[in-house]
């Protein structure tokens, strides 16, 4: 006989399932009504990430110096380095009573820096407070998880205890409040569902797992809804007008971010957390980029190729950054080559680029007496003298026959590709003995005597002004045949 | 009719060839990118003021950035300033004056400065002890040449360049020598016309033994004191026995901004300018104490107001006489 109370597989199975599933709906409903969710796209912006500046005085500062020591011992404030400081920094200086204002003109080491004025008396001693307020506004953004009626928003940022919390002097690892309540400015009303009534701030008065937070708040009346984006764009966003960034955290190593915790929730009407989310926001010393520029000239000379258009020809040699080699020169047509020079200095009364060749192109690096040679010595390339006989070191003249005996020689024009600089002539130039197509000059002829003589120049700074120096050779029919050679030096001297 | 094959096969080689050689020629552009011959020495000017028996280390940074390595060859040359004062004539290599004869001389060798490289040049500086009150003016070159010779059997220019760095040294006796800057000429207009601005040159001569820097300002004022425009000079140096120009910077500028473009001349533009104008100079060296002051005068008239009343009037005559002459003409044709 089977007992009374006894059920078979077959029951217990078709008994056991609805329960699961009723107990499955019932634990989701629970769950749905007791448990906070969480606001979604949530950021804190802070309108200034470096951290304040809290650290102290070493021995050996003296009033009236404008040269600062601080305490580098690591751990012993929490800021150790003047790296954390920059140029126009606000400081305080001294002891509660005795802090004076400066300005941080430059940091020179990991322990000095100097101010734009002295140490005042009272403001030199060993373990004085050095304290530099970095304060910033904070923008909140996020989207509502649940329909909460006639809640709040609020905004916890960490704190020390009231007193030292809102002090106005940064704490170590934690926000100050600052000595006047910041503004917290709550988003425009969204219609009836968000109807935003009163903002309040509050310091050090929440505590949550044993850490104290500031408090920034933004009540509302209305049904509440899901989904409201207070991003700043599609409804706006909370932000609070200043809070003191933290000083270094204890153990901070300089360049590494610290990172701490805020915490957004919604309250029912109540007081109740039903939404709550916390972002880590990351206080970082600014990048400081330091560079010396000394004062200097510079001076490149560029070899071109064959066929680069210069002085309104195509030239028809390489040259290097030494040497023009013009090879087999022709006895009826120019030989024409060039190279470009450039010039950058930072000395206020500028530059000047002069020219000098050691003589003519001498046969075999000859002397050629005179300026130009006589036109009869068969070893001389002499300097030319251009169509007219009117070409010297100092005065241009129009150098375009290479038929006739003025023409025959040696050269040069200039050519200011892109109009940076100041150069004595150019191959344009139309006045005098010119009329613009190839307007020449010689060299000026150190074994005559003569000095070197200006290419071009300014009068102020320089940054890369450059020109083409275009070289021409024509031989007489008389000049015997050989190789010919001569130097010609280039001096790029600032102006004082 | 079809063309043979073997003239069209050459055809398409010669353009691919030809095609081939114009690519692969180097452009102006990949020429200039890299820069064989690249010098510069720091810093490009240096004052130094010493008294007797005094020495000095004046350092030098000289760099190569080029390409290629080059030979240095440093040279000690004397200068002066141009009329300008702007602008350097590099005279005689000489012997440097106060080179300390204690110490190595730097100027003994040339050396070699491989691509990159850097060679701090220290210039060891003795003013003996019996030197007068005087002041040099020395040009350091360093000249570039490539270190390997160029090939023989070409005709060619060879070329060195050189890049100078300008040291400015000043030997004191007392502290009486001092610079004595003073007002050599005033270049501009003295009658202008009302439309034209009030426009000028100056030009400060340094009578003292050391060189100063120039201070002050030009003012334009009114016949009544009331004044227009004040240009300060530029901080520039006028050196011992030298003349410099005189600059300003435009009203737009400041000694705090980064760029910097300092004028020589200056000029006051007003829509209409009718009367005597004052220019007032004042100027000295940043020691001297009693300034030197120049007064100018510039008289506006409106000239060109002139011109055209006169050729006005020239015209009114002139249709006058002509007309009166017609109709004299055509009074006689009547009779």
């Amino acid at each position: 006989m089977r007992p009374p109370i006894a059920l078979s597989h077959l029951t217990k199975i078709s008994l056991a399932v609805p329960l699961f599933i009723g107990l499955f709906f019932a634990s989701t409903l629970v769950t749905k009504t007791l448990r906070s969710a969480s606001l979604t796209s949530v950021s804190v912006t802070s309108s200034n990430p470096r951290p304040s500046f809290r650290g102290a005085l070493a021995a050996g500062n003296t009033v009236g110096s404008s040269i600062v020591t601080i305490n580098t011992t690591q751990g012993a404030y929490p800021s150790s380095s003047s790296a954390q400081l920059v140029e126009g920094d606000i400081l305080r200086i001294g002891n509660a009573g005795t802090l004076g204002s400066f300005t941080v003109a430059s940091t020179s080491s990991n322990a000095v820096f100097n101010i734009t004025t002295g140490l005042g008396a009272g403001q030199a001693d060993i373990g004085d407070d050095v304290i530099s307020s970095i304060s910033a506004g904070l923008t909140v953004r996020f989207t509502t998880a649940n329909a909460i009626a006639n809640g709040r928003f609020r905004v916890l940022v960490p704190s020390v205890a009231v007193g030292v919390g809102n002090d106005g002097i940064p704490d170590g690892g934690f926000y100050d409040f600052g000595t006047v309540t910041p503004t917290v400015t709550c988003p425009a009303d969204v219609g009836a569902t968000y109807d935003f009534v009163a903002s309040v701030a509050t310091a050090s008065t929440t505590t949550i797992n044993g850490t104290l937070y500031h408090s920034y708040e933004c009540a509302y009346s209305g049904v509440g809804a899901v989904g409201t984006a207070f991003d700043g764009t599609s409804q706006g966003a909370i932000t609070v007008s200043s809070v003191i960034n933290p000083a270094p955290k204890a153990n901070h190593t300089l360049g590494t971010a610290d990172s701490h915790n805020i915490i957004i929730q919604q309250l029912s009407s109540v007081f109740a957390v039903q939404d709550t989310t916390t972002v880590a926001v990351a206080v970082i010393e600014a990048v400081k980029v330091t560079a010396a520029v000394p004062p200097q000239i510079t001076f490149q000379i560029i070899g071109l190729p064959t066929g680069t258009s210069a002085c309104g020809v195509s030239t028809n040699v390489t040259t290097t950054p030494t040497s023009v080699p013009f090879g087999e020169i022709s006895i009826s047509a120019f030989t024409n080559a060039a190279q470009a020079m450039s010039v950058s200095t930072n000395a206020s009364g500028g530059f000047v680029v002069t020219a000098i060749e050691n003589d003519q192109l001498g046969r075999n690096g000859g002397a050629c007496v005179g300026d130009p040679t006589v036109a009869s010595n068969p070893n001389c390339i002499p300097d030319a003298l251009g169509n007219g006989g009117a070409m010297t070191h100092t005065a241009s003249a129009e150098w375009t026959n290479a038929g006739i005996t003025n023409g025959k020689g040696f050269g040069y024009s200039l050519h200011d590709l892109n109009n940076t600089t100041t150069e004595a002539f150019a191959f344009t130039t139309a006045t005098g003995n010119c009329t613009g197509t190839f307007c020449a000059r010689q060299f000026a002829d150190a074994e005559n005597a003569q000095t070197p003589v200006t290419i071009f120049s300014d009068t102020t700074v320089a940054d890369n002004e450059n020109l083409y120096v275009c070289y021409r050779i024509v031989a007489a029919t008389t000049t015997a045949a050989g190789n010919y050679e001569n130097f010609v030096t280039y001096n790029a001297t600032a102006t004082f | 009719m079809l063309l043979p094959r073997y003239p069209t096969s050459l055809l398409f080689q010669i353009t691919l060839v030809s095609l081939g050689l114009v690519l692969s020629l180097p452009t102006p552009t990949q020429a200039q990118t890299s820069t064989a011959f690249d010098l510069s020495v720091s810093p490009p000017v240096t004052y130094l003021v010493l008294e007797p028996g005094q020495t000095a280390s004046y350092p030098l940074v000289i760099a190569h950035e080029g390409t290629i390595s080059l030979t240095i060859t440093p040279k000690v040359r004397s200068f002066r300033a141009d009329e300008r004062g702007m602008g350097i004539q590099l005279e005689e290599e000489v012997v440097f004056p106060y080179l300390d004869p204690a110490q190595p001389n730097p100027f003994a060798e040339p050396f070699v400065l491989q691509p990159g490289e850097k060679k701090t040049f220290s210039v060891p500086i003795l003013v003996p002890t019996d030197s007068s009150t005087n002041e040099a003016h020395l040009t350091l070159l360093f000249e570039g040449s490539a270190v390997t010779p160029p090939v023989l059997g070409l005709s060619q220019a060879d070329l060195t360049g050189a890049v100078g760095t300008n040291l400015i040294l000043m030997v004191k006796t007392s502290e009486a020598d001092q610079a004595q800057l003073l007002i050599k000429k005033y270049q501009g207009p003295h009658l202008i016309d009302s439309f034209s601005p009030i426009t000028f040159q100056l030009l400060a001569k340094n009578i003292g033994p050391i060189a100063g820097i120039a201070t002050g300002s030009a003012s334009i004022t009114t016949g009544s004191n009331k004044e227009l425009a004040n240009f300060v000079f530029f901080p520039d140096s006028v050196l011992a026995d030298s003349s410099r120009h005189l600059r300003t910077l435009p009203a737009d500028q400041t000694l705090a901004d980064e760029t910097l473009e300092p004028t020589f001349t200056f000029s006051y533009k007003s829509p209409f300018l009718l009367g005597i104008y004052k220019v007032q100079v004042v100027l000295a060296s940043s020691t001297q104490t009693s300034p030197s002051v120049g007064n100018f005068q510039v008289i506006a008239l409106p000239f060109s107001l002139f011109f055209l009343i006169a050729i006005g009037a020239f015209l009114y005559i002139g249709y006058k006489v002509f007309s009166t002459k017609l109709a004299l003409a055509k009074r006689l044709r009547t009779y």
